[in-house]
């Protein structure tokens, strides 16, 4: 089994990093923090440049996230056919699945190393938050590649790469509404299952919002993380589960 | 064999563990494929018709995954006599319909195991590429093969035990000398089937015929016939018999 996962890792990591994809994106992103920083750097008091690590938060998971993760899901989902080819060629259907998760997570994790950092840069001195907010920003992104590799199953590269895309743009989108709500209706505390609700769907922007619009969420930072990794486990599990053992490919 | 649609690619798909049966059981060695999924595909290698990749993989990369997991005999014989090492720069994708199909044999063929599951696998190879892989199949290879196909005559020059089927159930079955205790003959028709002749099934530029060998000699020798052969398995591939 050991052999066989390195040689299937070893198969998925061929073209991974293509610098045709990735140097474009970088590019965007360092120019996307830039020119934020740029216009951080003429706000005065913290409140103001708080209002900016908002705004980064808004975009990052509205547009960034998406178009990483869609980058990555092109990689990792396959045809029905190619995975009959690959199952066939490397001798192992746990073997495949488990080398899909390393190379989403090894794709996306420079891209996460990249957002706690830049962020942490913005956040540090402006207010109470601090390195969690990339942090939460980048689990966030892993459960939306859970849900990106379920999709995979389906065994059709444009409905994973397309269906994951909207779903990590309007998950999070849809937070942004209801915190425009609660803000409207000026509610200063949320339950357990909203606040969960809005952890799991995009939860820098709920962590950073509940700051800036003083409504408290009954789940601390730290149990919204939790939540997101154990969910992230739990689909995970899932995937290789039914991809091993229950996916159906008629060749 | 069969016709399009009789089941042969489902059937495979079973056998390699890929589908689960709506009905019955498929037993492998005493087990269930589909049940048992990690041993079968440790068993079993596919190759399947339809040529299709899409990943940004070379040639020489799948070479490298089989010089991992596969026999280097089989390997030798892809990358130096079939000539695969000519395409090891190319990118998968942009092989021709044939070549991606060589590169599929390559790895059902030479990734280890002990059956060789292989739908229409020549399908889309030349003639030559034909020749070269079917006589490796047929003197080299030391494993099973369960390989489906529409050309009789690729059926009887690598098979040992036939199975029809037809609208996903057997018509057939059988071995060689079971067709040959039947009195029908392939002959090779000009324009039409000469008459006297009790015609079985008609396809085309071939029929098929119940007739006696003598009558069929006399018919060749005259010209009215191309030529005639003891009727292999398209007897019940027509589905006439």
């Amino acid at each position: 089994m050991l052999g066989g996962l390195r040689v299937a890792v070893k198969w998925y990591f061929r073209g991974l990093f293509l610098p045709s994809i990735l140097v474009p994106m970088f590019l965007l992103m360092l120019l996307f923090y830039g020119l934020l920083y740029g216009y951080s750097l003429g706000l005065g008091d913290s409140g103001e440049r708080f209002r900016v690590v908002y705004l980064i938060v808004v975009l990052a998971s509205v547009l960034l996230n998406p178009l990483f993760l869609a980058s990555a899901v092109a990689h990792v989902a396959r045809t029905r056919d190619m995975t009959v080819f690959e199952v066939s060629m490397l001798g192992c259907w746990v073997c495949i699945a488990v080398a899909r998760l390393a190379a989403l997570l090894f794709y996306l994790a420079p891209y996460m190393l990249f957002q706690v950092v830049a962020l942490w840069l913005f956040v540090r001195g402006v207010g109470a938050v601090g390195l969690e907010v990339g942090l939460l920003l980048g689990l966030s992104l892993l459960f939306y590649g859970g849900i990106a590799i379920v999709l995979s199953l389906g065994g059709s590269r444009v409905v994973a790469v397309v269906g994951s895309s909207m779903l990590t743009f309007l998950l999070p989108t849809s937070v942004l509404i209801l915190v425009g709500s609660l803000t409207m209706y000026r509610v200063s505390s949320l339950d357990v299952f909203t606040s969960a609700v809005l952890y799991l769907f995009n939860a820098p922007l709920s962590y950073v919002a509940s700051y800036l619009y003083g409504f408290r969420m009954a789940l601390s930072w730290t149990q919204g993380a939790l939540l997101l990794v154990l969910v992230d486990v739990l689909v995970f599990a899932m995937y290789v589960y039914v991809f091993s053992r229950k996916q159906e490919l008629k060749i | 064999m069969g016709h399009n649609g009789s089941g042969k690619s489902t059937l495979l798909s079973i056998l390699y563990g890929g589908l689960f049966p709506s009905s019955g059981r498929l037993l492998v060695d005493g087990y269930e494929p589909y049940r048992e999924r990690e041993r079968a595909i440790r068993d079993m290698t596919i190759v399947f018709e339809r040529p299709y990749f899409d990943v940004n993989a070379r040639v020489r990369d799948v070479y490298g995954v089989l010089r991992e997991n596969g026999d280097g005999d089989c390997l030798e014989f892809f990358w130096d006599v079939v000539g695969v090492k000519g395409l090891g720069s190319k990118l998968l994708p942009d092989l021709s319909s044939g070549q991606k199909q060589l590169i599929q044999l390559m790895q059902g063929l030479c990734r280890v195991s002990k059956i060789k599951v292989l739908d229409e696998a020549f399908s889309h190879l030349d003639p030559v590429n034909v020749d070269a892989v079917g006589s490796y199949i047929a003197r080299e290879l030391k494993a099973d093969v369960v390989l489906s196909t529409h050309v009789p005559e690729e059926a009887e020059w690598l098979g040992e035990y036939f199975i029809v089927l037809r609208d996903g159930r057997v018509a057939w079955r059988g071995t060689l000398e079971d067709l040959a205790r039947e009195n029908i003959y392939e002959v090779y028709v000009r324009g039409h089937v000469p008459e006297g002749l009790e015609v079985v099934a008609s396809l085309g530029y071939v029929a098929l015929v119940r007739a006696s060998e003598d009558v069929l000699f006399e018919l060749n020798s005259r010209g009215l016939i191309r030529g005639f052969r003891k009727a292999g398995v398209r007897v019940y591939y027509a589905g006439r018999a």
